[in-house]
């Protein structure tokens, strides 16, 4: 018989606060964004929009660890995941560990590469080693004592929906039977400059989907969510979020910036195939959206030509909780959980007026009329990955 | 799951400042000859930037593409539709020599010399992208951090072909070494200095049905995956104990160890298995560690001198990956 994968815990640490913080924002609370300058060049003439730890906070969070920004805020969030889903010890060190990351290391290696490019190879020393890529992943392994790690997925910001869905195989096939999956990305001055040169950052505020959005706004977290084998939650006693029915990927193969309709419909429909479901029984949408010109006209027209008449309710976090990069798809699925429990759609914060009516954007927070709900995210490269969830059996 | 579901390695490609693939399955011997850094000479320039087709490619995407164009860049042909091609790579430091370069142009000239056009192509997965836009692999496309990451992504890719997402994976591992990354390797590296190469190695792999209705030639079984969180003494005992307990060790009479990441150190006393270290004639591959070593473990199950062989990569914080190929 197959083996159902359901998700027993959330842990997330971010600029608004932790998963409820999360959650309360979305419904309506206030959010963060504030101009932030690259903080080791020369300044922009117009500094991004920018939801980011203040140098206070990030003391709190730092205090006692040494792993580099990823890794701290990583290991935090999988912590808090493992307390939410009320693992015990032994429960923690037999799980797993699956990661997601795109900026990995980079804002720990930025200040090593500067120190090389001043100094020469006399500028490091034995701290270098946290600008490795897999920083980040061997400081959650190692601060929760975990038993193996099954990967450090990097395809630009679709890293979190490929780890899940990862994750979700490997317990289906019987390889584990508890995964930790979690993303974490933290801000560098490469990131900023570089999205900020491409021209999709916006000057005013992320506005997912809405006719008028004018680009992204960045920000900076980490988020887990625990995998469980159904039998070995019940077992447990614990009470699951949501149940992983399916998962979708696929590549554009078209540009490296630019989504593309095709390739986005793709991973919806194959992540709907193996739920099993068909397009009807969704009853909402959490799309990626990053509010640029370009991402969202692509994934509308996914999604329409799913739904030639009207789409289900689609919402979007991002002018909530920022871009998250590489641990995008984590916080959306993150929020998909949350949606699936509370019954509650979350409002696309900022949206106006969608370019196409029939597309169904939640411009108000709203029930979920059915249980079902597919996560999209995409990435640079033409990653895409979706994710379908339902409630809990 | 039935023998028309097992895993084939039907074809394989490499680049090593040794040569290729035949370079590659050399046996281990005497003294490495390599320098510590050992670089890539095939042509393509230090900071490389081209057009190929449609897509804007630098030194390590180049290289990929050439590798996996003299695999045969296959397939999308009428027998397997392109949609069901997938990729995916693991890599230590990826695309980072970009990363490198638009840092030290903004300490230098300022923010608005961030290229676009760098930062388009600079995350770890623009490699594993831009061959996708190359031959129009429109599957699964995922990308793997660490040492660990090319035998990670085989692993990842075997499950996708079980699952009927995709038919044929192209899989693999690349690296290459910059003034920075050699650098800070020697200065913090969890573990002692070694020799380190540049590498790109690629797999295609495909269900033993698929193989057979596109007319492969098997090279090996993938037989499973085992693995530790680490990558000292403790962590080969730990993974031979593991590899020693599957039905397909006990079962082969004759079984090799490719070590990629060892060299030196000591490992387990070998337990009626053959131990090679790759490492003393390849030094050790980054992201292609342990992948490096399958050319070898192909040569040996073909020429009948093994039945079994276990291919390992990891080091570096990676902890350990085993990957075992079995006759095909």
């Amino acid at each position: 018989m197959a083996i159902r994968v359901v998700i027993t815990g959330l842990g997330a640490v971010t600029p608004l606060g932790d998963v409820e913080a999360i959650w309360r924002a979305l419904l309506g609370g206030e959010t963060r964004f504030a101009p932030r300058q690259p903080r080791h060049t020369d300044p922009l003439a117009r500094p991004p929009l920018l939801q980011a730890f203040s140098d206070a906070e990030w003391r709190d969070l730092e205090a006692g660890r040494t792993s580099g920004r990823v890794g701290i805020l990583a290991a935090i969030a999988a912590q808090r995941a493992c307390v939410d889903a009320g693992l015990s010890d032994t429960e923690r060190r037999s799980s797993d560990l699956v990661f997601a990351t795109t900026s990995v290391g980079w804002p720990s290696g930025e200040a090593d590469f500067r120190r090389y490019h001043q100094r020469g190879a006399e500028g490091l020393d034995a701290g270098v080693a946290r600008s490795r890529a897999t920083a980040a992943t061997e400081a959650v392994a190692a601060a929760l004592a975990l038993r193996d790690v099954y990967g450090t997925f990097s395809a630009a910001c679709a890293s979190g929906g490929l780890a899940l869905g990862y994750a979700a195989d490997l317990i289906q096939a019987g390889v584990t039977r508890r995964v930790l999956v979690g993303g974490a990305d933290a801000l560098a001055d490469v990131p900023l400059l570089g999205f900020a040169n491409l021209r999709i950052v916006s000057a005013h505020g992320c506005r997912p989907l809405s006719h008028d959005r004018d680009g992204m706004t960045l920000s900076e977290g980490g988020a887990f969510l625990i995998l469980e084998a159904q039998d070995e939650a019940r077992a447990a006693g614990r009470q699951p979020y949501a149940e992983i029915l399916g998962a979708g990927g696929s590549c554009d193969a078209n540009h490296m910036t630019r989504p593309h309709a095709p390739g986005v419909l793709q991973a919806m429909r194959q992540a709907l195939a193996e739920a099993a479901l068909a397009a009807d029984d969704l009853g909402a949408i959490n799309a990626h959206a990053t509010g640029t010109r370009a991402n969202d006209a692509e994934e509308a027209t996914a999604i329409l030509a799913l739904y030639p008449l009207a789409s289900p309710p689609v919402t979007a976090i991002k002018s909530v909780i920022g871009h998250m990069q590489g641990a995008a798809g984590v916080f959306a699925s993150l929020v998909t959980c949350l949606m699936i429990r509370s019954g509650q759609v979350p409002p696309v914060r900022g949206f106006s007026r969608a370019d196409d009516p029939r597309l169904t954007v939640a411009a108000e927070a709203q029930t979920l009329a059915k249980p079902f709900v597919l996560t999209n995210c995409f990435g640079f490269g033409g990653a895409n990955s979706s994710i379908v969830m339902g409630a809990a059996p | 799951m039935t023998a028309a579901d097992d895993i084939m390695l039907t074809g394989l490609g490499a680049r090593h400042p040794l040569g290729g693939v035949e370079a590659l399955a050399a046996a281990p011997s005497g003294a490495l000859t390599l320098p510590t850094a050992a670089r890539i000479e095939d042509g393509i320039p230090i900071r490389c930037r081209q057009w190929r087709g449609l897509g804007y490619v630098d030194r390590t995407s180049m290289r990929l593409i050439e590798v996996l164009e003299g695999l045969g860049g296959r397939p999308a042909t009428d027998k397997v539709a392109d949609i069901a091609v997938g990729a995916a790579f693991g890599t230590f430091y990826g695309s980072q020599r970009l990363n490198e370069e638009m840092l030290a142009a903004a300490l230098v000239r300022g923010p608005r010399t961030v290229s676009p056009l760098d930062f388009s192509i600079n995350t770890f997965n623009s490699p594993g992208a831009l061959a996708a836009m190359r031959f129009g692999w429109k599957g699964l496309n995922a990308t793997l951090l660490s040492c660990a990451g090319g035998s990670e992504a085989v692993a990842y890719s075997a499950l996708q072909l079980r699952r009927y997402r995709v038919q044929v994976v192209y899989a693999g591992g690349y690296d290459e070494l910059t003034d920075f990354l050699e650098c800070a390797l020697r200065a913090g590296g969890p573990e002692p200095a070694r020799a380190y190469a540049e590498a790109t190695v690629a797999l295609e792999l495909t269900r033993r049905e698929t193989a057979t209705r596109l007319g492969r030639t098997p090279l090996a079984t993938y037989a499973g995956r085992v693995s530790t969180g680490a990558s000292d003494a403790r962590g080969y005992g730990e993974l031979m104990a593991r590899i020693r307990a599957t039905e397909v060790w006990r079962g082969a009479p004759r079984t090799l160890v490719l070590d990629g990441v060892g060299g030196d150190r000591t490992h387990p006393p070998p337990n009626g298995e053959r131990w090679e270290c790759t490492t003393q004639t390849q030094a050790h591959c980054l992201g292609a560690s342990g992948l490096a070593g399958i050319p070898r473990a192909v040569s040996e199950l073909r020429a009948g001198n093994a039945d079994v062989c276990l291919t390992i990569g990891g080091g570096l914080g990676a902890g350990l990956i085993g990957l075992l190929w079995a006759q095909p």
